[in-house]
């Protein structure tokens, strides 16, 4: 670098600090607010529409009238309540008035451009009576196996707790935890530690969102993915409905039911298998009073059949959030995962395919040689090689992709050291890092 | 090999413009894939335009800030592509800023602004230095270059040269090669020279 260069390369470093250093940049937690408040105004503005712009036409005036309503009955010092909404257009949904002096639940399927616009009013509502949110705590149960991972359902499992806080005041930071694993954003790095592998993960930056749990910071996110549903509705002609019920407290809220359809075939490996990849029906219980959510659950449909997942009962809002919840101790032994790095006959391992990648880690395990299993996998801990340490091979089959994954499924007959029985499973693979090497990512 | 990176990567006025209003069409049409590419591409510059016009003061520019932005979007149907669509996001701003300093009894700030081809001549005379780095027309200047650059190359100029980060860090971040990494940052460099040079459409 002459010296050009380098006067060029640090007026260009100062130049940029001078405009844009950290303190010109709004903070990550203002950053979310920030977003939920343009999108909450986006939805009661532009409405959320299909890419056609299906009910576009209808949709629009709507929102526009209603919002001219809000105003006025502003002036008149009335709320303006998700219930009051719901109420008033009910009408227009031609059912008579007096149905609702009686009716206690009265629902209402979905199926007119005006009643998805009544719906997107309900959930706008919701969304910014979010718009303030300093801090939010969630406590659920899912059907799960305890260390897999956050998003992974199953009907024939018991339920297991899950937790999720968020701040989102002064600094941005979040946690998940169900008992055999627990993911933490401390506001500089991110951690998922299992439990029971003894295993860490760790991202040395802040991240809005890691480690498979989107769909908890979605339900935490609500001015976003509360009426994200309703444009998925739209798009994906997935069924709406309202319904008005009397709760425990003998208060008034305000249900919308979505009939989520995932896309994913019947016979795709990892159908059912996540929350993103059943098929559900969602619910979303608002307080009419307070338009916050109260609760949620997630019902799998199968075959006809449902299966509840997944009851959200406890939502804290704006509750301090002790600063222990963030710490995380992790056993002195514990293992780190590494990103595979080039090797120096790199090129024999990248040009494999997953059958061959899967039969080399297999051998290696084998023979303990874990020198060469370790380019395979990682971290690669004393329980795993005691686990697959001796084992044989029984057969490896063709491997098979799924939709929702981004490598390959190689299924395998394995039998473990002193052990009679044949183990079978799909060893999941995926080569899409620096090294390009297939890595176990799953499926032991 | 410039030439042609200036074409591909800093297209004209005209184009960009047509490109905003492109994409503003889209927001108030209803789809929300393009009210996050507008908040991805223009929140945090616009951030910057109002943090360094109220002197670093950040917890009144959030305030200003999230006003805008709501204005913005409220009255997004408006901008009809009569210039860039930062320039218009700046413009609302602006009025807000002029709210702010008259409920605080401020009167509105006056700016000594240096034309912008100055600075990229200043570039090329050696170290700039501390005096015109310290100008708040400098700042402005450097938060609007940014803003017209494609999202890869402000992260990537933001993230080497403002955060410190190293090309396998921000390789990592875009989620590209360490080879394609070296590759955004050299055209990022000489984009934001182009741009730096340009005409500014933005000013108090």
């Amino acid at each position: 670098m002459n010296q050009r260069e380098h006067s060029d390369e640090d007026n260009l470093e100062r130049l940029i600090q001078a405009g844009f250093d950290k303190t010109a940049r709004p903070g990550a937690a203002a950053r979310e607010r920030a977003w939920n408040r343009i999108n909450a105004v986006w939805r009661a503005e532009h409405g959320a529409k299909t890419p056609q712009g299906a009910w576009a036409q209808s949709a629009t005036p709507v929102m526009c009238n209603a919002q001219s309503e809000s105003r006025n009955n502003n002036n008149k010092q009335e709320r303006y309540t998700l219930m009051s909404l719901f109420l008033r257009n009910r009408w227009g949904f031609g059912l008579g008035a007096a149905a609702g002096a009686f009716a206690l639940f009265l629902l209402i399927a979905l199926t007119t451009p005006k009643a998805h616009a009544t719906a997107a009013q309900i959930m706008a509502k919701g969304a910014q009576a979010m718009a303030n949110l300093t801090s939010i705590h969630l406590r659920g149960q899912l059907r799960t196996l305890p260390a897999d991972n956050f998003s992974y359902i199953s009907a024939e499992q018991d339920f297991f707790p899950i937790e999720f806080w968020k701040q989102l005041e002064p600094e941005l930071k979040w946690k998940v935890e169900k008992p055999g694993r627990v993911a933490v954003m401390d506001g500089k790095t991110t951690l998922l530690y299992i439990k029971s592998a003894n295993e860490a993960f760790k991202i040395d930056q802040a991240s809005a969102s890691a480690f498979d749990t989107d769909w908890l910071h979605g339900i935490a996110n609500l001015s976003h993915t509360i009426s994200n549903e309703l444009t998925h509705a739209m798009a994906r002609g997935w069924k709406l409905e309202l319904a008005q019920q009397t709760g425990a407290d003998g208060r008034v809220k305000a249900v919308v039911t979505v009939h989520a359809t995932s896309g994913i075939p019947d016979d795709d490996y990892s159908k059912n298998s996540f929350l993103q990849t059943a098929d559900t029906r969602r619910v979303y219980r608002f307080d009419d009073k307070t338009e916050l959510l109260e609760n949620v659950q997630i019902f799998q449909v199968k075959s006809g059949a449902e299966t509840q997942v997944f009851e959200l009962n406890q939502i804290d809002y704006n509750q301090p959030i002790a600063g222990s919840v963030w710490q995380v101790q992790l056993p002195a032994d514990v293992s780190y995962y590494q990103e595979p790095q080039k090797l120096p006959d790199n090129d024999r391992y990248a040009s494999m395919t997953p059958g061959q990648a899967a039969r080399t880690f297999f051998e290696a395990c084998s023979r303990g040689d874990w020198t060469e299993a370790g380019k395979f996998m990682s971290p690669l801990t004393d329980q795993v090689k005691g686990y697959l340490g001796g084992l044989e091979i029984v057969s490896l089959g063709q491997p098979f992709t799924s939709q929702t994954y981004g490598g390959q499924f190689v299924p395998y007959e394995i039998k473990l050291r002193g052990q009679t029985g044949v183990k079978k499973h799909n060893l999941a693979l995926r080569k899409d890092n620096p090294a390009g090497r297939w890595q176990v990512d799953g499926g032991i | 090999m410039t030439a042609v990176v200036q074409k591909l990567e800093t297209p004209g006025l005209a184009q960009q413009t047509a490109e905003d209003l492109a994409l503003a069409r889209r927001v108030v049409g209803g789809d929300e894939s393009a009210l996050k590419t507008l908040y991805e591409c223009h929140a945090d510059p616009l951030f910057g335009f109002i943090c360094h016009s109220l002197d670093g003061a950040r917890q009144e520019a959030e305030d200003v800030w999230q006003d805008t932005l709501e204005t913005g979007i409220r009255t997004l149907a408006a901008y009809q592509g009569q210039g860039r669509l930062f320039s218009w996001l700046c413009g609302i701003a602006r009025h807000r800023l002029a709210d702010h300093w008259r409920r605080q009894n401020r009167s509105r700030q006056h700016l000594c602004l240096m034309p912008p081809e100055d600075l990229a001549r200043l570039m090329d005379e050696g170290p700039l230095p501390d005096e015109v780095l310290g100008r708040q027309a400098t700042r402005l200047r450097v938060v609007e270059v940014l803003s017209q650059l494609l999202p890869d190359y402000r992260t990537a100029l933001v993230a080497r040269y403002a955060d410190g980060h190293s090309v396998e860090e921000i390789a990592r971040l875009l989620q590209k090669s360490y080879k394609a990494t070296e590759s955004v940052l050299a055209r990022a460099k000489e984009a934001f020279r182009t741009v730096l040079a340009g005409k500014p459409e933005m000013g108090l």
